[in-house]
């Protein structure tokens, strides 16, 4: 997907605003009338997306994932969106065999097949929505419209009567609506940063999005003409935490009536008493959303709640060595109140603790990369599949806080990226890209089995291999860089996924021997950015790794483990650049390279970076030095906060509040700031 | 044979017929029969109580103390028995009965530490979850603000002709005159909403008060057998670290409050035999599969000087013979949740069952089964 295609789609957008269509005017929601413009800028007559198709969904979820059931011809199918052949295969589910593949000359994210049969991807590499037909089942399907999207396209989900799809984009961070005959854009909206999956509510009136980062799900309005997104923090407590502070903050309130003074000091004592603890703990990882009638208005959001440490202390790893730092969670989200559950937000060390140790401990492993959701309505289970530890975790749905009620596992291919109910035969049907494999399983009842006597049955199958070979060392890599509970890695289960989820940054700022240290996106910016860590310690990814390993108390990696580690690292394909007004780009490109802004002078060369230490003023109290590697500028539009502490929040406050420190911006107009930052998302 | 680990012949049918877990069709909380359990007093203690009131149900012994015991450490214990009491008079250890049908007690509130400048907390005036086969009172003190005269709840899962009911009843005791004064009695009929593997039962009820407050309480209990003896009492957490626990007595019972939007849990760790192949008969001992060492160990310690464990042991003429067989055992998780979403209008219970460890395997010795009809026993 060029730029220029992608930037002339923006104008068609704005220039249909302003044409006064939409009634838009806000600044979450884009266009609305937008609809005119992208009909006559579609490269397919509409049309072509009406055709009929011979497929029929098994069950109806709504939503899109890796996988997606169907009957043709009266075999049941799963399309599956294999982002590594670029293709959508076609695999009877019954022999579990591939019947066919469509390649669509990019990596489909997701697939979803609607209520008419036709057949909606998304392809993540090229920013567009594609719509395929089928005719047989052995056939491949037929690709009948295209319309781009923002960048980087990821989850599918639709209206209840598919009259409106709508698709989130992670790098674009929008959620996009489009007509679910004619794939006209809607509207578009901006959420937060790394979208990733979506459901529709019942009503059709709102959208909900997870995230892969940033300790929230956003409620976006799809009946308004604003388009409004709002934010839902999911935030974990300790249990009774969050009552006492509520219990607190009224006590307050009412205090404050009559002595404020003593409020205020009540107040203090609060803060001093909880600290950063007071805020409760940050998530990442939501990459799933799950919804279905059996329990109706809950939206189930597999998370995991971390524990960074205080950025105060210098721990001797990465976060605090007495605290589990990373916990899971199943968020449970109030479809009608639009807000989180609390109960499903309680972490549940204490109730770990209850559990014996020794020859009776648990020894199963956590769920630390939640990656795919789906309900079973029979049983009323949320089945959760799990990177890292290849596994389908199946939780009682009905349950204010699932992650404790675990019903049972069942261990399928490496890399579980996407499931889907097969409701008729009761089974769960699992795509799992890393090793290509389709696994099955009876789903059974809700009756405790003993795996002893009835040990879990899952049936595996692996796709036709690659056309195009993927190469062995970067296949491991990718396998290890997703690897939980791996004692290589980590003493405590953390993958590098955990802090890096999808090669991004999990935008949490760690306490660290170093001091503070925010996590560093990877995809796409390591290679030719040594030296490597925020002090420019270490000048071999090599060397850099194994310190990484030494700090999460990893027994660390063979070095041909640690080979195939860097390659996958080096090799991550960087996500595409959004689109952005050219003419101010070009002019903040210019203020980027004058002398008097003095951006270049460090951030230089093809990566941005000089690759040496400056001093910016930026020591934080616990920062061991006040020197910082210059980082690359690569991709910095899509990666806050910022600084190695994160004590920005948006580039704009970075480039006003480091006037004179870093580079000198109080001379630049609005314009030119705007400018400024408008290049810098271009890199 | 006081070490010995015994399984009686009732216990053994109950962990036969135990059905597979059948979680799936838990019912609504409006389907759930209504009633209430009492709730911790606020009235003030009577000054005194006269030795010749007594409760039924509430038996009151003073334990053997050395004449040195100053007066204000002499207890007295409140059990369910008048054997029990005896025993405790005697100096002898206490019996416990964890079995569906015993009694339980209770003797402070859930939420101690209520503050009067807080809204009311309906879970304030609960009674605690931490049952247990007795309670103790220490006469007053002036140094310790929890002595004298106390309030002590009792409860008892009735099981008859069918129906299921959490009997309560809430008496003063004085720890002086050890006389008793009834506060109260409620009685909460229950439904099974769950069953599970090694015998496992939950039983649950609409518990609503005054002023809209409401509760789901959940009863777990498990056969009688000397899991306990192996595997600990069952112990439960709710979410807010609320812990509960059977100590020892007949069930474990978790209060969750039914809130508007929003949601309470609790787990329940209870160990559970699990049935075995090789059940009823005698095990014969591989060379790799038995039980980790630290059971080999106590097994050794378990055998008799004649060397011969694995025979039926010659038992004496009022005993029934022994046999030795193979236990699984495992500890078993159970979830237990209400919770109501802005669009129920009715609230959403939860009981799932899953594992919480792994499983282990312990040689035991327990009463021969009878002979069967099949083999001419009969």
């Amino acid at each position: 997907m060029d730029k220029a295609r992608l930037g002339g789609f923006a104008v068609l957008l704005a220039a249909a605003a302003a044409a006064g269509a939409c009634g838009g005017g806000t600044t979450t929601g884009r266009g609305g009338g937008a609809k005119d413009a992208r009909t006559v800028a579609s490269p397919r007559a509409p049309s072509r997306c009406d055709a009929p198709s011979a497929a029929e969904p098994i069950g109806r979820t709504g939503a899109g994932a890796t996988l997606s059931l169907a009957k043709v011809d009266g075999r049941r199918l799963a399309y599956v969106a294999d982002e590594d052949a670029k293709a959508i295969l076609t695999v009877d589910l019954d022999t579990r065999t591939q019947l066919a593949s469509t390649p669509l000359g990019g990596a489909p994210a997701q697939v979803y097949v609607a209520a008419d049969g036709r057949v909606l991807a998304t392809l993540r590499d090229k920013s567009e929505l594609v719509m395929l037909t089928a005719t047989e089942a052995t056939a491949p399907l037929v690709v009948r419209c295209t319309a781009p999207t923002a960048p980087e396209p990821i989850a599918i989900a639709a209206s209840a009567d598919d009259g409106t799809i709508v698709v989130t984009s992670g790098w674009g961070q929008r959620l996009s609506a489009f007509d679910g005959r004619t794939l006209a854009p809607r509207f578009e909206a901006t959420v937060p940063r790394e979208p990733r999956s979506v459901v529709v509510a019942d009503d059709g009136k709102s959208a909900f999005v997870s995230h892969a980062v940033g300790s929230i799900l956003s409620v976006v309005d799809l009946a308004g003409t604003k388009h409004e997104v709002k934010e839902v923090r999911l935030r974990g407590w300790q249990p009774g935490q969050a009552k006492e502070l509520a219990r607190e903050r009224k006590r307050i309130a009412k205090l404050e009536e009559s002595d404020a003074e003593a409020a205020k000091a009540a107040l203090e004592d609060i803060s001093h008493r909880e600290g950063r603890a007071a805020l409760g703990r940050p998530s990442c990882q939501g990459f799933a959303l799950a919804k279905s009638s059996a329990v109706a208005g809950r939206i189930f959001a597999p998370q995991v709640m971390v524990d960074p440490g205080d950025p105060d202390e210098r721990p001797d790893g990465y976060g605090d060595e007495n605290e589990q730092t990373e916990t899971p969670a199943v968020a449970v989200i109030d479809e009608g109140a639009k807000a989180a559950m609390q109960s499903s937000l309680t972490l549940g060390r204490e109730l770990q603790m209850m559990k014996r140790g020794g020859e009776q401990r648990d020894p199963r492993p956590e769920c630390l990369l939640p990656r795919a959701a789906a309900i079973d309505p029979k049983t009323k289970s949320l089945l959760v599949t799990c990177y890292g530890i290849d596994a389908v975790i199946a939780y009682d749905a009905a349950s204010a806080n699932p992650l404790t009620s675990e019903r049972r596992r069942w261990t399928v291919g490496a890399g579980p990226s996407g499931i889907a109910i097969d409701l008729d035969k009761h089974r769960g049907v699992v795509w799992s890209q890393f090793d290509r494999t389709i696994s099955t399983f009876p789903i059974g009842g809700t009756e405790l089995v003993d795996d002893k006597t009835t040990p879990p049955l899952v049936q595996r199958a692996a796709m036709t291999p690659l056309n195009e070979k993927m190469p062995a060392e970067y296949a491991l890599g990718r396998i290890l860089f997703h690897a939980a509970g791996d004692a290589r890695i980590s003493s405590d289960g953390r993958a590098c996924a955990s802090c890096h989820p999808d090669g991004r940054d999990d935008a949490i700022t760690w306490a660290t021997p170093e001091g503070p240290r925010r996590s560093i996106m990877l995809a796409g910016r390591v290679s030719r950015t040594a030296p490597y860590s925020w002090n420019g310690n270490e000048t071999t990814l090599h060397n850099h790794l194994g310190n990484t390993f030494d700090r999460l108390s990893g027994r660390g990696l063979r070095s041909i483990e640690l080979d195939a580690l860097v390659t996958y690292l080096s090799n991550m394909p960087a996500p595409l650049a959004a689109p952005v007004d050219p003419a101010k780009a070009e002019r903040g490109k210019q203020i980027f390279a004058s002398p008097e802004a003095g951006c270049a002078g460090c951030h230089s060369g093809a990566s941005y970076t000089d690759g040496k230490n400056h001093d910016v003023s930026s020591k934080h109290k616990a920062d061991r030095e006040a020197s910082f590697n210059t980082p690359s500028l690569h991709l910095v539009g899509g990666t806050g906060p910022y600084f190695h502490d994160g004590r920005y929040s948006t580039l704009g406050e970075l480039l006003k509040k480091t006037d004179g420190t870093m580079g000198k911006t109080a001379h630049l107009s609005a314009a030119d700031l705007d400018a400024l930052e408008t290049f810098l998302r271009t890199l | 044979m006081a070490r010995l680990v015994l399984l009686t012949g009732v216990a053994f049918a109950v962990l036969a017929a135990a059905s597979p877990a059948s979680a799936g069709d838990v019912p609504k909380y409006s389907e759930l029969p209504s009633g209430h359990l009492s709730t911790f007093p606020t009235a003030k203690p009577p000054a005194s109580i006269p030795a010749s009131e007594h409760v039924d149900g509430f038996f009151v012994a003073m334990p053997k103390f050395s004449p040195e015991t100053p007066a204000r450490a002499r207890h007295v214990s409140v059990v369910a028995s008048a054997k029990s009491a005896e025993s405790i008079r005697k100096g002898d250890s206490g019996e416990t009965d964890e079995r569906e049908g015993a009694t339980c007690f209770s003797d402070s509130p859930m939420n101690g530490r209520h503050d009067p400048d807080d809204e009311p907390d309906p879970e304030s005036s609960e009674w605690s979850p931490g049952l247990r086969t007795e309670v103790n009172l220490w006469p007053k003190s002036e140094h310790n603000d929890s002595t004298g005269i106390g309030a002590v709840h009792r409860e008892r899962l009735v099981v008859e002709n069918g129906t299921v009911t959490l009997e309560s009843v809430d008496a003063w005791v004085d720890p002086v005159t050890q006389g008793a004064r009834l506060i109260g009695r409620a009685s909460l009929p229950m439904v099974l909403v769950g069953t599970a593997v090694g015998g496992v039962k939950v039983y649950a009820a609409r518990d609503e008060r005054a002023g809209g407050v409401r509760f789901a309480q959940l009863v777990v209990v498990r056969p009688a057998w000397e899991s306990r003896t192996r595997g600990g009492a069952m112990q439960g957490l709710r979410q807010d670290g609320t812990g509960a626990h059977a100590g020892g007595c007949g069930h474990l019972r978790i209060p969750l409050a039914v809130v508007a939007n929003e949601g309470e849990s609790a787990i329940v760790l209870a160990p559970v035999e699990l049935p075995s192949p090789s059940a009823g008969a005698p095990a014969k001992a591989k060379a790799n599969d038995g039980p980790p060492l630290s059971v080999k160990l106590q097994m050794l310690k378990r055998r008799r000087p004649n060397g011969k464990p694995k025979t039926a042991a010659p038992a004496p003429a009022e005993q029934p013979p022994m046999v030795e067989r193979e236990a699984r055992t495992r500890d078993m998780q159970i979830h237990l949740s209400v919770s109501q979403s802005s669009r129920d209008q009715d609230p959403l219970l939860a009981v799932s069952f899953g594992w919480a460890g792994r499983e282990q395997v312990q040689r035991v010795l327990e009463s021969a089964p009878p002979p069967s009809p099949a083999h001419g026993g009969e």
